[in-house]
């Protein structure tokens, strides 16, 4: 038992010395984010405020944003690193600091620009695949009297047809002559 | 021609210090994440402006929460965390706070015998500046910065701004539109 916690106090050695030695903008953007994926998803579920679809919605966002983020910073921090390193390859003494200079800014470019533009494309397609950018349809319909009534096929041919004889009554005889004469 | 930032050492210092990396970062994403919402055409005018004072907000009260409060306590408790860690570790014992360890670490080597020298003599101890383990001392700052960020940013603020933003949101004249029961009933009499 005390030959293990020495192992792991041997390890915590190492690990503590060499954060020491070059502390990487990339292990506390990566830690934090990381922990923003479990607690705020958690800390969102357990708002009693909003309602429980509004709640897993809002937890669905946070998880979705966190796991674009991650990635991302590593993704920009080690490829400005890289790059760091490459413009100073022949200055030994300048490679160092230019790698860790590098990597901070691609990690601050990460969090200005890559990632919200990153997140906007990947939860905009979330929405869609959730079925949450189009209009809802269970709202209450909207009461339009002014909406105009359906067309009634009225029968203007008032000719009724007996074999092929056609039977025209003469209409003026009531429509246009009738009344009173004065 | 490369600039000249790329090579600076003042950068580099901040590039090492957690409690930097996570200001600078949080007031990034203070200025990012609103604008990038702003941005949207997808969102009507009311909801953008709400979503990103309400991100604009959330990400103040971060930075306000790590830095003001979270990061000082676990910097200040990181020696102690280390002196019953590391018992055997003279870094530890030489130094009580880790301010006083920050001071050593920027002299000189000369300057830095002479401080251990004025350790030695009052302590009775000695430390030579071969023993203490400059590496081990600025790695547990800075992990013990990454634990008070991670406690600071993913569990205070969340549970801190929650009952906070709104009503902040409210007196700016802002509020969350959501559907009445006045609007969806509404009959249109237009004649």
């Amino acid at each position: 038992m005390a030959d293990l916690s020495g192992k792991i106090t041997e390890l915590g050695k190492k690990i503590l010395v060499s954060v020491g030695k070059n502390n990487k903008p990339t292990y506390a953007v990566m830690a934090i984010a990381t922990a923003n994926g479990i607690f705020k998803p958690i800390s969102s579920l357990t708002d009693k405020k909003e309602k429980p679809e509004a709640r897993k919605y809002a937890a669905l966002r946070e998880f979705a944003t966190e796991c674009v983020a991650v990635p991302t910073y590593w993704a920009c921090g080690v490829g400005a690193a890289t790059l760091g390193a490459k413009l100073f390859k022949n200055n030994p003494e300048k490679k160092a600091m230019a790698r860790a200079n590098m990597m901070f800014l691609g990690v601050c470019t990460a969090a200005l620009l890559v990632i919200p533009a990153v997140c906007s494309v990947a939860l905009w397609g979330l929405d869609k695949a959730l079925g949450k950018d189009k209009p809802k349809s269970k709202e209450p319909a909207k009461l339009d009297v002014t909406s105009p009534a359906p067309e009634m096929q009225i029968q203007t041919d008032t000719s009724t047809k007996f074999g092929n004889n056609i039977y025209r009554p003469n209409m003026n005889t009531f429509m246009l002559k009738g009344g009173l004469k004065i | 021609m490369i600039p000249p930032i790329l090579t600076n050492p003042v950068i580099y210092n901040i590039t090492q210090t957690t409690q930097a990396q996570v200001a600078i970062e949080t007031g990034l994403k203070a200025v990012g994440r609103p604008g990038f919402i702003l941005l949207d055409n997808s969102i009507d005018k009311n909801t953008k402006k709400y979503s990103s004072m309400k991100e604009f907000l959330y990400q103040l009260t971060c930075l306000g929460v790590s830095l003001g409060v979270v990061i000082p306590v676990f910097k200040k408790g990181s020696f102690a965390i280390a002196r019953k860690l590391f018992k055997d570790e003279a870094v530890f014992q030489a130094f009580k706070k880790s301010d006083d360890f920050n001071k050593f670490r920027k002299l000189t080597q000369d300057e830095k015998i002479l401080k251990l020298n004025e350790i030695n003599s009052a302590t009775g101890k000695n430390y030579t500046f071969d023993n203490i383990n400059e590496d081990l001392a600025k790695g547990m700052i800075e992990v013990t910065s990454i634990a008070g960020s991670i406690l600071g940013l993913s569990i205070l603020s969340p549970l801190i701004s929650r009952p906070f933003i709104r009503p902040v949101l409210k007196s700016l004249g802002m509020s969350e539109k959501k559907p009445t029961q006045s609007d969806s009933a509404k009959v249109d009499v237009k004649a």
